[in-house]
């Protein structure tokens, strides 16, 4: 197995070469059935794979095969190489765990989409990539990967291309990320003029023995974070994530909720031991992870649309990823990283089968509203048993209810940060948390509780979705509420399983961050106790005001109208965005384009372009085809290049 | 002069591919009409040829030859010019492969005037052996050429090949447009012949008598003795007129047989009239051996006079990159643009012969040399069977680019490969053009010829122009006339070869580079045994 590791990579760019070149001649079940099935091999491989690894010495769980030098250029050498350890081990068993699951629920998702063959397509091709990205031993592998799994967001947020909103989403997501990708970029050329190396091994190897400036060490990681805050959708960047959601649903659950939006984070925690050798640079990411975090989550509060809410969650959990890897627990985050895959794609999947049931009904009742706005939803538990009680589950998960997947995950995050000494990022995940449970259970009882507040006549019309959907959602209800016990932490009784295994790849990092002291019991449970009370209030509080008392948040909302308009429209970012940068960088365009472009560019390539066609045509024209002439030439020639060698 | 058996091995594919061209007379003598048999055979032989190559340099290597001379130090036996007779294999192999019917479906074409009825009975007489057979044995003269090392050697390799080419070139002989190709071909041809030939006189008369590259080498250095060569740390030498003039003739002769400028204007004639078939065989084959023998005479014999003749070289250079180019984008027949978009590759892969000249990256430079010429043949023949299939499909006599239009609506597989060859000629990742281009260059500015590099740099993007109008054409432009390209499964295993390839080398170029950096480390000049 471990030498073939490659098969991995194989299956799903197989299935994306057949059902992209034959798509339309297959059919649109064997396509279905292909696409998913190559992924199910995938995630097989993937098991066998990590069983193989779970069979190694503990402290020695490394399968590094290297088939191929990918590039030689002097001293620059790129193996193809493949890293299997504890960090990429989880994360291949998410990917293609989560994938295939995905794969599922499109086959009913996406059923009579004329685009059919191209959506599985790319939805393998994104596997592959992402594969890829994780797997790669080297930075240039990974960015390959990257660079990889954008397109494929690019090309499924345009999927319905001809409407125009969503090929401009699209686009959006492309251009945003390029900024990320710049400072990726930049960080890795950083690395390579310092360790002379891009592997992934002589990186870490020269950075045990880092002796260079700490502003040098500042500016390799903070290149890195800037790329992982374009990817991860983290402040600045983050505006592109909730435009995303302009895709099929199914692919806001895989792409911009549960892989491709963690390969950020999967990339900090990749290069923990480079992020340790400067604690400012680790103090950003704490700081921009929580400040995304409490920042995204306000706006989910007031959102109307079931994905825009979902989407604002994604960026504000992702912030808490970021918190977990600043405050040095990077297992912590890989953790939440990993529950978070479940239960967002669950959320996402279910949000799907809300909107489909939706979108059916209005199309059997001749009305024709927006089928994902929650203002007119309501008590469709009744309709949806399935549907609503995986979703409840999701949301009890994200809110971080004892027991769940999200509580030992999130705990653990905020814990850290107190213990680890950022007691101000601990309280502001804190509140955080409350909001998230706020708006989750909000989101929860709009949906599925209360009466239905669409089209008359509607209510009855709506489905439960067929099996091949809600098969993929009660298997990720169960993963929501266990998938955290291999977190469980040594004060509730668990072994914390997932830290030890994990413990390996970030050793390096934490021997030289050196987390001193060990606080005391008490405070672990008393973070632990209000992070419990916080959350089972914001779960109240929703209750209180979208069930007991519909009326408040209206009256609340008419009270505070200039605040409640702010949050409504996301704090106007992408105004401010739109202004200070689309607009200068548009005006400057146009400035370039009217006094530089038109008469100097233009004048200048086209005035190339002519001198060069009319030479062609001239030295054309000695092309007489008579050979006396050419043989003249040819003397000519022979003259001037043998007098020229002697009479030099 | 001591011979032994296993000198044989060293060239056993040429003793292979020449066997084989007689086999292949005497299988459609005893039984005519097996055009596929006899493709198979073909393919079977080059395939043996190929792997003789590979074996003959393991042998060596185990058995310790080293750099033992072989057949009086005539031809060498290293890892360069192992490299070399495969990729003339696999070009022999894909020519074959793309040759299918090529005389079967001769009716169905316009022939242009004198006696139609002569001619065709001419043409039935004409043998599908003759054409397989020569195509073999110019094979044969290639692999002598790219693997000489001796003046005496190169010149047979030479002319061997060149008359076949002359035969090839005319084998439409009922066509006047094949006619005149053949006969502008050889009388330009044997002007060029005799220019080396005069060359090799003059440094034979300049040397003391030699002929072969080690004693040339010595006789430069001035001593017969040491067996250190010359190289580092190269002395500037002031050769005689004698040998400086020898030289110069040399280079001409070189210079014609890859249609550097001013001793190009022969191929876009040559190959417009001949087959197509035999066009993408000439683009490709005798270039790939032609260089070979140069970059091996003026990086590992003539460094030492690299003052006198880089001028030269880098002047020409440059002259024919942009000549080649800037008459490509004038063109309106795609066959004729293609034979100029040949003539600038040449210049591009000049830049490696000069790099060479600088012992520090010689290495390199043959290196990048050997990775572009595999890339080179992959794409230019892939285009030019394409160019091929429309022009059999359309039954017209020439090539123009209005049957391009909209081909990719009607033919999307062949049009998808016809692309990929453009954009790989172009140079644009992640194709395997951009790699051949990258590290030719990159030798060359660690050589120091960084203008020549900007020149050249400067004219692939004037070649984008070209090569994507074309591109454009096939997917943006309505189809005109309508078209049913038949393709033969032979046919389309050539074109598969070439997709893959150029797909493949571009998204993973380390392999091959790395067998080509093998390659170029070994180059060997063998002594002769007799003096």
């Amino acid at each position: 197995m471990s030498q073939n590791l490659y098969i991995i990579l194989l299956l799903p760019l197989g299935g994306f070469l057949i059902n992209g070149l034959f798509g339309r001649r297959l059919g649109d079940k064997t396509v279905g059935v292909l696409g998913a099935g190559v992924i199910g091999a995938a995630f097989a491989v993937a098991i066998a794979a990590f069983v193989e690894l779970l069979g190694m010495p503990h402290d020695s769980r490394i399968i590094n095969p290297t088939y191929y030098v990918w590039l030689a250029a002097g001293e620059l050498k790129i193996p193809f190489g493949l890293l299997l350890d504890p960090l990429s081990g989880v994360m291949i068993l998410i990917v293609t765990g989560v994938s295939f699951l995905i794969h599922i629920y499109s086959i009913g998702y996406m059923h009579k989409d004329p685009g059919y063959p191209r959506y599985f397509a790319f939805l393998n091709l994104f596997v592959f990539f992402m594969l890829l990205l994780v797997l790669g031993d080297s930075y240039p592998l990974m960015f390959v990967g990257w660079e990889g799994v954008g397109l494929c967001s690019y090309l499924l947020i345009g999927f319905w291309f001809t409407d125009d909103v969503k090929a401009t989403a699209g686009k959006k997501a492309f251009i945003v990320n390029r900024i990320g990708d710049f400072g990726f970029l930049i960080g890795v050329f950083l690395i390579f003029s310092v360790f002379g190396t891009l592997t992934f091994k002589g990186v870490a190897e020269g950075a045990s023995v880092f002796n260079g400036t700490p502003a040098l060490a500042f500016w390799m990681a903070f290149g890195l974070f800037v790329g992982a805050t374009g990817k991860s959708a983290q402040i600045p960047l983050y505006v592109w994530l909730p435009d995303a959601m302009a895709g099929p649903t199914p692919v806001s659950a895989l792409i911009h909720a549960a892989t491709m939006v963690t390969a950020g984070v999967y990339m900090v925690a990749r290069n923990a031991f480079l992020f340790a050798l400067s604690p400012a640079a680790l103090g950003v990411v704490a700081w921009i992870g929580v400040l995304t975090a409490i920042f995204a989550a306000t706006i989910a509060l007031v959102q109307n649309d079931i994905k825009k809410v979902l989407a604002y969650s994604t960026v504000s959990q992702l912030g808490y990823m970021f918190v977990g890897c600043g405050v040095g627990a990077f297992s912590a985050g890989i953790s939440h990283l990993m529950t978070h895959a479940f239960f967002k794609a669950l959320l996402f999947l279910g949000a799907g089968s809300v909107i489909h049931a939706v979108h059916y009904a209005h199309a059997h009742s001749g009305y024709h509203g927006d089928p994902q706005d929650i203002r007119y939803m309501g008590g469709l538990r009744r309709r949806m048993p399935t549907t609503y009680w995986t979703f409840a589950a999701a949301c009890l998960a994200i809110a971080g209810v004892p027991g769940l997947s999200g509580f030992f995950s999130k705990d653990e995050i905020i814990w850290k940060a107190f213990a680890n000494g950022q007691p101000v990022v601990g309280v502001t995940a804190l509140i955080a948390a409350g909001l998230t449970a706020f708006y989750m259970f909000r989101l929860l009882y709009m949906t599925f509780h209360g009466e239905w507040r669409g089209g008359k006549g509607q209510f009855e019309h709506i489905p439960e979705s067929p099996k091949v959907m809600t098969l993929p959602l009660s298997i990720l209800g169960v993963l929501s509420i266990i998938g955290g016990w291999v977190a469980i932490p040594h004060i509730l009784g668990g072994g914390a399983w997932f830290e030890e295994f994990l413990k390996p790849t970030f050793h390096s990092a934490e021997v030289l961050l050196a987390h001193t002291g060990h606080p005391s019991l008490a405070a672990e449970y008393s973070v632990m106790g209000i992070s419990i009370i916080i959350a089972i209030a914001g779960i109240l509080w929703a209750r209180r005001w979208y069930v007991l008392h519909p009326e408040i948040p209206k009256r609340l909302a008419a009270r505070l109208k200039g605040l409640y308009k702010v949050v409504l429209n996301k704090y106007y970012v992408d105004e401010i965005y739109n202004f200070t940068f689309v607009q200068t960088t548009l005006a400057l365009a146009d400035g370039c384009w009217n006094y530089f472009d038109t008469p100097v560019v233009d004048g200048l390539v086209n005035g190339t372009a002519a001198v060069v066609g009319w030479c062609g045509g001239i030295l054309r024209r000695i092309q007489t085809g008579l050979i006396a002439n050419y043989a003249l030439v040819m003397a000519i020639g022979a003259a001037v290049l043998v007098g020229w060698m002697v009479w030099k | 002069m001591a011979f032994s058996y296993s000198d044989l091995f060293v060239i056993a594919p040429e003793i292979i591919l020449t066997a084989l061209a007689l086999v292949v007379i005497f299988v459609e003598l005893a039984w005519p009409r097996c055009e596929a048999a006899l493709q198979a055979i073909c393919a079977v032989g080059i395939l043996l040829a190929g792997a003789a190559a590979a074996i003959s340099l393991g042998v060596q290597t185990t058995a310790g030859f080293g750099s033992a001379s072989f057949l009086n130090g005539m031809v060498a036996a290293d890892g360069f010019s192992v490299f070399l007779k495969v990729i003339l294999a696999t070009i022999a192999l894909l020519i074959v492969l793309i040759s299918r019917s090529y005389f079967s479906n001769a009716p169905n074409q316009p022939t242009e005037n004198i006696g139609e009825q002569k001619s065709a009975s001419l043409v039935s007489r004409l043998r599908h052996s003759d054409y397989y057979s020569l195509i073999l044995l110019t094979t044969v003269g290639m692999m002598v050429l790219a693997s000489a090392t001796d003046l005496v050697a190169l010149f047979i390799g030479l002319e061997t090949m060149s008359v076949g080419l002359y035969c090839l070139a005319g084998i439409r002989f009922e066509r006047v447009r094949s006619s005149e190709s053949a006969l502008k071909y050889l009388l330009l041809g044997a002007f060029a012949s005799a220019f080396l030939l005069f060359g090799i006189a003059l440094i034979y008369g300049a040397t003391n008598g030699a002929t072969n590259f080690k004693a040339i080498v010595d006789a430069l250095q001035g001593s017969f003795s040491s067996g250190i060569s010359l190289l580092e740390p190269a002395p500037a030498m002031k050769g005689t007129p004698l040998l400086l003039a020898g030289i110069g003739f040399l280079l001409i002769g070189l210079l014609f047989k890859i249609a550097a400028v001013p001793f190009h204007f022969w191929s876009p004639d040559v190959y417009q009239g001949a087959p197509t078939p035999v066009t993408a065989f000439m683009s490709a084959g005798p270039k790939a051996a032609a260089l070979a023998v140069f970059i091996r005479l003026f990086g590992w014999v003539l460094p030492g006079l690299s003052t006198v003749w880089a001028p030269m070289l880098w002047l020409i250079a440059a002259l024919t990159m942009t000549v080649g180019n800037i008459i490509a984008l004038a063109q309106t027949d795609v066959k004729r643009m293609l034979a100029y978009s040949s003539i600038a590759h040449a210049g591009y892969l000049l830049l490696a012969i000069l790099a060479a000249g600088n012992p520090q990256v010689r290495e390199a430079a043959a290196a990048g040399m050997l990775f572009y010429l595999t890339i080179y043949y992959l794409m230019n023949i892939g285009a030019f069977a394409v160019v091929y299939i429309i022009n059999r499909a359309r039954e017209n006599s020439d090539y123009q680019i209005g049957d391009y239009y909209g081909l990719a609506a009607k033919q999307p597989w062949v049009a998808g490969v016809l692309a990929l060859c453009l954009i790989s000629l172009a140079g644009i990742p992640p194709t395997a053009g951009f790699f051949s281009k990258l590290y030719v260059f990159s030798a060359a500015v660690k050589a120091g010829y960084i203008g020549l590099v900007v020149i050249a740099v400067l004219n692939s993007v004037v070649s984008v122009y070209y090569y994507l109008r074309l591109v454009v054409y096939m997917y943006m432009r309505p189809l005109e006339k309508p078209l049913a390209a038949r393709l033969t499964p032979t046919t389309a295993v050539a074109l598969m070869i070439c997709t893959i390839g150029i797909l493949g080398l571009g998204l993973l170029p380390g392999g091959l580079m790395k067998q080509a950096q093998t390659g170029a480390a070994q180059i060997e000049l063998p002594v002769p045994t007799v003096e």
